[in-house]
């Protein structure tokens, strides 16, 4: 392309044409990639620690989860390096801040748990506080919806919303009936339908 | 009434630059001389034409070892394109 300066306003129209959806479509050529990474994490963590925790020493397998960010963090820098440039669009860069976000109060919990039970239930009120379980998985299958949801609003997708209204409920239901590593079945349940599910909509659209 | 056409839009690579910048939110100058097929000296040129007369912003910084050089649309560039897109309208629509 050189810089041809006599266009007649019909090329200049198509050149703005072709520009702007080529890239947009390369901003969102893989913008379900991550999605689909973490779920499969978060599923096969989940799995893991289940089992564990219902086998092999109960709740402490927990701290795997750590392990898992990690983890995640190192595969999304490899595969930003791999990958060739690509325009950063509005659209993955907003999931991108949702999912963040996500990240870092589902990482939280923990430690909000921790705070909870030691100068709430322990030292504040122990006679008045009858509650003495955080409900850690409750609260992150709620969240896992919640982010999901927003992202399907933001795509503009009806299933990616009625699936993680559906699936967030759902999991956030069966977190309470459910106990011990039981409990993680329902998050690998909802990362399925909450993370792995919208990121391959949103790759499939995107090959359209 | 003919409205007046940009100068600094009114060139085929500068107008596809700022076409690729105007719906997202930064594009790498890789992709530019990608995309556009421009060779890495006059693209460079062209956007810091662009950048001189305040349309687009430009960042260099590494990703992890390489140096990358990024570039982002500014309000200024922004009216200037939609500006010029209205003026273009007049030419392909002319009233009166």
């Amino acid at each position: 392309m050189e810089t041809i300066e006599n266009m007649t306003p019909e090329q200049s129209l198509a050149i703005i044409k072709k520009s702007m959806e080529q890239s947009r479509k390369d901003a969102m050529q893989h913008a379900g990639t991550p999605m689909i990474i973490w779920g499969c994490l978060v599923c096969f963590t989940a799995l893991i620690i289940s089992y564990l925790w219902n086998h092999a020493g109960g709740s402490i397998w927990n701290l795997l989860w750590f392990v898992m960010a990690f983890v995640g963090y190192l595969i999304e820098k490899t595969m930003r390096n791999k990958h060739k440039p690509t325009p950063i669009g509005f659209i993955p860069q907003t999931l991108g801040y949702i999912w963040g976000a996500f990240a870092i109060f589902a990482l939280a919990q923990p430690f909000l748990s921790a705070f909870f039970y030691i100068f709430i239930c322990k030292y504040y009120a122990p006679s008045t506080v009858t509650l003495t379980m955080y409900p850690i998985t409750f609260l992150i299958v709620f969240m896992l919806g919640l982010c999901a949801t927003i992202s399907g609003f933001i795509l503009k997708s009806k299933i990616i919303i009625w699936s993680s209204v559906t699936g967030s409920f759902l999991g956030a239901i069966l977190s309470i009936i459910c106990t011990g590593g039981y409990q993680l079945l329902t998050v690998a349940i909802t990362a399925v339908i909450c993370l792995i599910f919208p990121g391959v909509i949103i790759n499939m659209r995107n090959k359209e | 009434m003919y409205k007046p056409l940009d100068p600094l839009l009114h060139s085929e690579l500068r107008l596809a630059v700022m076409s690729m910048l105007i719906n997202v939110e930064e594009v790498d100058f890789v992709y530019l001389k990608e995309r556009t097929g421009a060779t890495a000296g006059n693209l460079s040129i062209q956007i810091d034409k662009l950048n001189t007369a305040g349309y687009i912003t430009i960042e260099k910084g590494y990703n992890g070892k390489r140096p990358r050089t990024t570039c982002r649309i500014t309000t200024v560039g922004r009216k200037a394109f939609e500006a010029y897109i209205d003026a273009l309208q007049s030419y392909i629509h002319p009233q009166g």
